[in-house]
């Protein structure tokens, strides 16, 4: 009976390994595959806080590309970091990170980053009450408006070379901090990519209102989101190799569809005016 | 006789349940010099004070002229204009030189232009033979210095009694002259004086009368002659014999 | 030979110098010797040691990029000067505020009374809350009540926030060196005539503010660098500006660069207040 069980256990562990050569041995924990977000972690990229469900974008896709990787649903650990944790220098305590890091060329220099797994634009968020409701939106619409945004998410060094606006920029430590200002009208606008500015005004705010989202073909836009992991890290490959198979065999399609509202009806702002 | 400049009638003070004053009275004349002696704590200061309104009394009345000052709410600053009063520690404001410290008070609350003060702090200082020390901050001067300063400060309001409260007791024996010099000068300009002392010998010499307190009690009231030849009371007798002994001593 | 008995005596030929001049000269000489020898000492072995470390070559990469830095530090400086201009308007503010609420604290009159009784609470209040705390709540809670622009600005606000947290702590200061003035300068004020108004002008405050001033100096350097905290409520200063770098290079260099910055703004601070409290004890001891 004993020996029946440990047999069984290695035909598992070599399973496991045959699943995916790329990542065996390379990974923290043998076997397991780590995976970070964020402390807390959002709708809609993971609903409730809760990672380990599968419910929420980024959950899913970590899920997904786990599979893809060879490492079923319990061979998958959650551990939480920072933005900072994540960058920080010495041993990392994930194999990669997710939790909507544009990838940019200068972060490449100290981490590695997966090919994108999202590509969104960046969405102006007003409230009905403020009187900035500018519809159609243009860009000197923009430059005359005070916007707020959150300080981790290079949407400052964007509006600073796309939209160049008369009124400094004011930054905070997060949604909930960027939209309180909104609506306590210390900033006429707010920037989001476009995922997080649905759900805020689909959600969280009463008169919140997307007024557009910049056109994909200016500065630092369209934002392409990915995988952080290690510095030079051999699962870098693996990741690539996961997400492209889960593109071409319609997952990431699939994932998009259940857990991003629609964007389609959203104008876009005219650049030229 | 005219009417006293300053009369204390039946005086009462007390901190919390000590008894300081008890029941003083006392008329004293224009131009009069009265000494007060007594041991430590027996309440001269204290008298001295309440005068100056520093401590309100608690019972009695302090007339001024015929004007009791001593009515509670009565307003203080236009009595402290007639009634100067210099203290035991010097209390020279440290971060003003000796010329700036005669002038405030002129300046502020007479409202004199401090041209007008500065000659008259001039002539001042030159008569108590400060005049070189006007600009000097007052932790440059010695004791007998800004005790000096300090009589010239209260002067310049141009008082008509001036309270004194033994400042000499806080000055090396050698500066000791100077300041009693400044006090005969008072003196002899009719200057109402009233001083708290350990200097008998200077007491017997220039007091009009000598005030013995005791314990907060005005035991004793005479002229200095009779006070340190035939006290009355033989409380008065000790305490003269114990200071007069450490006096020949020293 | 008198010349000579002189210098046995213990004047030095040459320059004229006491006996103890000449030792205390060598003596100093030879600890300023021992000072640097130590002090090079030290920076040899940590310049050798630290980079023995594993991780030293990722952490040099991380926090000590000479690529990064001088890419950020210029625009760093520019927004330090929003920092600058914060701790300007703030810092009067404090201390009229402070002044005035360190004064109506000292009030005696039973009539006034009210005004003692909201000194302390004030004080009170402000000083047990974190200042990042109050300028949260008064930073955001304010403009949220539903002002208008530009009556609203974090700006105003946040200031607003850091001149109540620190009047608070430096009234204390203020009554401190208010009650520090001995009882016998104020008889003395009394006795000339001066109205109370005028004792505390002319006669104790001044004293009371001499005496503070390195404390004061002390609470400057650390409003300075609490400015920062006003980026929490959406000012682009020094730290935030630091912060969006950090986010962009994924490196932190931009925090070690901002934090040079406020060494060199602070360390001239902190060593004029050293400056004047050794002159203070020197003259108390005199
Ligand atoms: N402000 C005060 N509070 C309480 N007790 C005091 C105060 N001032 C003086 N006393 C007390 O009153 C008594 C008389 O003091 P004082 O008038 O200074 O005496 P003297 O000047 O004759 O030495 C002493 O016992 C002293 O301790
Ligand atoms: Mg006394």
């Amino acid at each position: 009976m004993k020996r029946t069980l440990t047999t069984l256990a290695a035909i598992l562990l070599a399973s496991a390994a045959t699943a995916n050569e790329c990542s065996t041995g390379n990974t923290l924990t043998a076997d397991t595959l780590t995976i970070a977000t964020g402390n807390p972690a959002y709708y809609p990229w993971v609903i409730d806080d809760a990672p380990e469900s599968g419910n929420g974008f980024e959950a899913a896709v970590a899920y997904a590309i786990a599979g893809k990787m060879g490492y079923d649903n319990a061979h998958v650990a959650w551990v939480r970091t920072s933005f900072d944790g994540a960058i920080q220098p010495g041993a990392k305590n994930f194999d990669f990170n997710l939790q909507q890091f544009s990838i940019l060329p200068e972060r490449a220099e100290v981490i590695d980053f997966s090919a994108p797994y999202y590509t969104t634009t960046k969405a102006v968020v007003v409230t009905t009450a403020n009187g900035k409701d500018m519809t159609p939106a243009t860009l000197s619409g923009m430059k005359g408006l005070k916007f707020g945004a959150g300080a981790g998410l290079s949407a400052a060094t964007f509006l600073e070379s796309a939209v160049q606006p008369m009124a400094s920029t004011l930054l905070y430590d997060d949604v909930a901090n960027t939209t309180a200002a909104l609506q306590a009208n210390q900033v006429d606008a707010v920037i989001f990519d476009l995922p997080t500015a649905l759900f805020v005004t689909g959600v969280q705010m009463d008169n919140g209102k997307i007024i557009g989202q910049f056109p994909t073909d200016v500065n630092d836009s369209p934002d392409h989101f990915g995988l952080v992991l290690a510095k030079n890290s051999p699962l870098t490959a693996c990741v690539d190799a996961a997400l492209s198979a889960l593109q071409a065999d319609g997952t990431m399609a699939t994932i998009e569809d259940k857990w991003l509202a629609s964007g389609a009806g959203v104008p876009v702002i005219d650049m030229s005016k | 006789m005219s009417m006293p400049k300053l009369s204390l009638r039946g005086v009462k003070k007390s901190f919390g349940p000590l008894e300081v004053c008890k029941n003083i009275s006392i008329d004293i004349q224009p131009s009069e010099l009265i000494c007060l002696i007594g041991g430590s704590g027996s309440g001269k200061s204290t008298l001295l004070r309440c005068i100056n309104l520093l401590d309100p009394i608690d019972d009695g009345e302090i007339l001024l002229d015929g004007v009791d000052i001593s009515l509670p709410g009565y307003d203080p600053n236009p009595v402290r204009r007639k009634i100067g009063m210099v203290f035991q520690s010097f209390n020279l404001f440290p971060h003003m030189t000796v010329l700036e410290n005669i002038k405030l008070a002129p300046m502020k609350v007479k409202g004199m232009s401090s041209a007008e003060i500065t000659s008259q702090a001039q002539e001042l200082l030159e008569r108590f033979g400060l005049s070189d020390k006007a600009d000097v901050y007052p932790d440059r001067l010695s004791g007998g210095q800004q005790q000096r300063a300090a009589i010239v400060r209260a002067l310049a309001m141009e008082p008509e009694i001036m309270l004194l409260d033994e400042v000499t007791s806080a000055l090396d024996p050698e500066l000791v002259g100077e300041v009693l010099d400044v006090i005969r000068q008072l003196k002899t300009q009719g200057m109402t004086l009233m001083l708290a002392t350990h200097e008998m010998s200077f007491a017997r010499e220039v007091a009009d009368r000598v005030c013995f307190l005791d314990d907060g009690k005005l035991l004793e009231i005479a002229p200095p002659e009779k006070m340190f030849t035939a006290p009355e009371h033989a409380r008065t007798r000790q305490f003269l014999q114990r200071v007069l002994h450490r006096e020949r001593l020293q | 030979m008198s010349t000579d008995t002189n210098t046995a005596r213990g004047k030095s030929p040459a320059r004229g110098l006491t006996r103890r001049q000449v030792y205390e000269r060598k003596a100093k000489q030879k600890s300023l010797i021992i000072a640097a020898v130590s002090l090079a000492a030290v920076v040899i072995l940590i310049y050798i040691i630290v980079p023995l470390a594993p991780g030293w070559e990722g952490v040099k990469r991380s926090f000590f990029n000479w690529a990064v830095l001088t890419k950020t530090f210029p625009k760093m400086l520019s927004a330090f000067v929003l920092d600058l201009q914060l701790f300007f308007i703030a810092a009067p503010l404090i201390f009229a505020l402070a002044l005035i609420i360190a004064l109506m604290r000292n009030v005696t009159s039973a009539a006034l009374y009210p005004l003692r009784l909201f000194a302390i609470v004030y004080i009170d209040v402000l000083r047990s809350i974190p200042v990042i705390l109050t300028i949260y709540l008064i930073g955001f809670g304010i403009p949220g009540l539903g002002l208008l622009p530009p009556y609203n600005s974090p700006y105003i606000w946040g200031t607003v926030a850091l001149v109540l947290a620190y009047s608070a702590y430096i009234a204390e200061v203020f009554r401190t060196g208010i009650e520090s003035i001995h009882e016998s300068q104020r008889s003395a004020a009394r006795s000339l005539g001066l109205s109370e108004t005028s004792m505390m002008r002319y006669v104790v405050l001044p004293q009371a503010i001499r005496r503070v001033v390195p404390t004061l100096v002390n609470f400057l350097v650390a409003l300075l660098k609490d400015v920062a905290l006003l980026s929490f409520i959406g000012p682009v200063e020094l730290l935030r500006q630091a912060g969006v770098y950090k986010s962009l290079f994924a490196n932190f260099t931009p925090y070690v660069g901002a934090a040079l910055i406020f060494l060199c703004a602070t360390i001239p601070a902190i060593r004029f207040a050293d400056y004047l409290m050794a002159k203070q004890n020197a003259e108390r001891s005199r």
